[in-house]
Parts: C-alpha cells; structure tokens; sequence
C-alpha cells in the first residue's frame, strides 16, 4: 500500500500548475522582485511587465560586468581573489563617476602610509607585520622637496606627490614619465649587498 | 591592500579619507540592500569574482541598487514631465498623479543617457502593403 502511493506521488509533478524553472530564470525572478522594490522607493506606484523585464535585465548584465572587469582587474594584477581597488577600477570602467572620488580617497590613504616611511628604512620590516613583503636592503622612500609649481613646468612632467591630482587627467602619458623622474632621484642603497660573480662557460664541455 | 589593512591605520586628522571608507565599509553591515546578498554572490561568481569579505559583496549591491535607483528616477522624472504637459481640467490630473506607471517610453528615454539603446516595436502590419493608401497598393 505505502509503496504504490509513493509511485503515484512521484508520477506526479512536483507542483501543480508549476513547471520547473530554470536557474537563470529562478535569479531573474528574484532580481524582478527586488528591482520592483527598487522602482517603489523611488516612487513608482506600477509597471508595465515588459518594462520591469527590461530593467530587470539591466541590472543582472550591470552585476556580471562589474564582476567581469573586477575579475579582470584583479587578473592583470596576479591576484585570484578580488578587492576593493579592483571594485573601484570596475565602476570606473563602467564610468560611473562616483567611483574616482573613491579611488582619490583610497589611494591617499595608501600613499600616505607609503610615504610616512620616508628616508627611514629600517621600518620597512620593523613596522609589524604589514611590511615584511618589503625587503630591507631596498632604499628608502626619496626625500623630495616640495616644488610643485616647478615640476608643472617641466613639459608635463608631474613629481611623485602631486602624481594623484593630475592622475585623472594623464593617467596614459604621466605614468612613463613618473616612472622615469623616479628613477634619477633614488638614493644610494642603504646596507652592504654581498658581490655576485659570474663564470661563463662553465657548463660547456 | 584590501579593505582589511585599510582598518589597522589609526585615525588620524589626516587619514580621513581612509577614516571615512573605513566607517563606510563598517555601516554597510547595519544597512541591507535591497538586493539581497545570496543573488550578488550568485551573480558575481558567475563571471568570477571572487571575494570571501561580504562588505564588498554589499558594497557591489549598493552600487547597483543607486544605479537602478537613477535610472528609475530619470524615468519618473519623464513620466512626470509628460503628465504635466498634458493640460486637462485638475480633477483628471490628481487621478494620473496617483498612477505613476513605469513604462517602456519613459524607460527607453531615461536609459538612452546611459549608453543602453532599448527601442520599443511602434505597431506591428500583417503584411508590407499595410496602411497604405488603396491608390497605391498593387492589386
């Protein structure tokens, strides 16, 4: 008896009325739900089906390209998991304005860390942990002196400080130049590295 | 440097920018985005981004809660432009006031500043010829 009804049951489809849904279909309904809400605290009282389907779909391609360009992001810089930098180069990319505020924030609080270090390297491993993947025989961060209006004047070329404001504007063609102006000014390296020969041909027979 | 070392820096005056973000990223956990968080995750790991901090999963959520919130505003805006344009006696006007429908005209105009071109079919013919004067129909 018990198991002729358990057939019956599973004959049966699992719900009446209702087939079973796919998984994208089953986010998108949930998507549906929430932008719905969305679109009544903005101060809808309604909405057409298929507008509320088009936006729907808006806002699932808008999540996967902020995860695509924040995985590729974090990608190109030899990383597998995602953070934060990686979120704002993401909204920056989908040109989101909001996000370059962020990223000036950020940014200045990690380069003010950086250069709090300045002519002192001994607190490169001192310093906690959070320094130890710096290694000690690199130079300390230059002391450069604070001559903006100078460095405005060199055809474009920006020092190191005021690298940040103008990070908008010439991001392509101040990095190279940066990079070079940061190259003349390194100091002598602090610490004895031990002499490394060479013998060539050594391995030929 | 993720949002984890952002929190050892001490707060000082002139760390607060870091300050900020770092308060910000804390009150995230007391506010729930509309979108709930098992669906960003959903979607996120769909193209492979990977993130085990969950304020960056609601930071992703709140991000794109204000972007459909713009969107839906901009819309709202047109919906309301076009209810006051249309002069008719006040009582019809408060009726609309109550109504205010997200539709597809007001969507496609709100969305065509953000670069996404959704068109809406005008009418559909049954045939080439449809509509057309008989004087120029082939018959």
């Amino acid at each position: 008896m018990m198991g002729t009804s358990l057939r019956q049951k599973q004959q049966q489809p699992p719900l009446d009325g209702l087939a079973p849904i796919s998984e994208s279909e089953f986010s998108f309904t949930i998507a549906r739900v929430a932008v719905a809400q969305i679109c009544q605290s903005v101060g809808f009282k309604g909405a057409q089906n298929s507008a509320l389907e088009a936006l729907t779909d808006i806002t699932t391609r808008y999540l996967e390209a902020i995860a695509k360009l924040g995985a590729a992001s974090c990608n190109s810089n030899g990383r597998s998991q995602s953070n934060l930098p990686d979120f704002i180069v993401a909204l920056e990319d989908l040109a989101s304005i909001q996000a370059v505020a962020a990223k000036r924030s950020f940014f200045q609080g990690a380069k003010r860390r950086l250069l709090k270090h300045k002519g002192d390297n001994k607190r490169w491993y001192c310093n906690g942990g959070s320094w130890r993947h710096v290694p000690s025989w690199l130079p300390p961060v230059p002391v450069v002196e604070e001559q903006d209006k100078e460095a405005e004047g060199k055809k474009g070329e920006v020092k190191w400080e005021c690298w940040e404001e103008r990070e908008e504007e010439k991001w392509e063609c101040g990095r190279e130049t940066v990079e070079r102006k940061c190259d003349d000014e390194i100091l002598q390296v602090s610490g004895k590295r031990g002499k490394v020969r060479f013998r060539m041909g050594v391995g030929i027979r | 440097m993720n949002g984890q070392s952002s929190q050892q820096q001490p707060k000082d005056g002139r760390h607060d920018d870091d300050a900020a973000l770092t308060e910000f990223l804390a009150s995230l956990m007391d506010y729930t985005p509309t979108i709930p968080d098992e669906l960003v995750e959903h979607y996120l790991s769909k193209s492979g981004f990977q993130c085990p901090d969950v304020r960056l999963t609601r930071l992703v959520a709140v991000a794109t809660q204000k972007f459909i919130a713009d969107v839906a505003t901009d819309a709202l805006q047109q919906c309301k432009a076009r209810q006051s344009a249309v002069i008719k006696d006040k009582r019809d006007k408060q009726q609309k006031d109550k109504r205010l429908i997200l539709t597809m005209e007001d969507l496609s105009k709100a969305l065509r500043e953000y670069g996404v071109n959704v068109k809406h079919q005008e009418y559909f013919a049954d045939s080439p010829s449809a509509g057309l004067d008989a004087a120029s129909r082939e018959e």
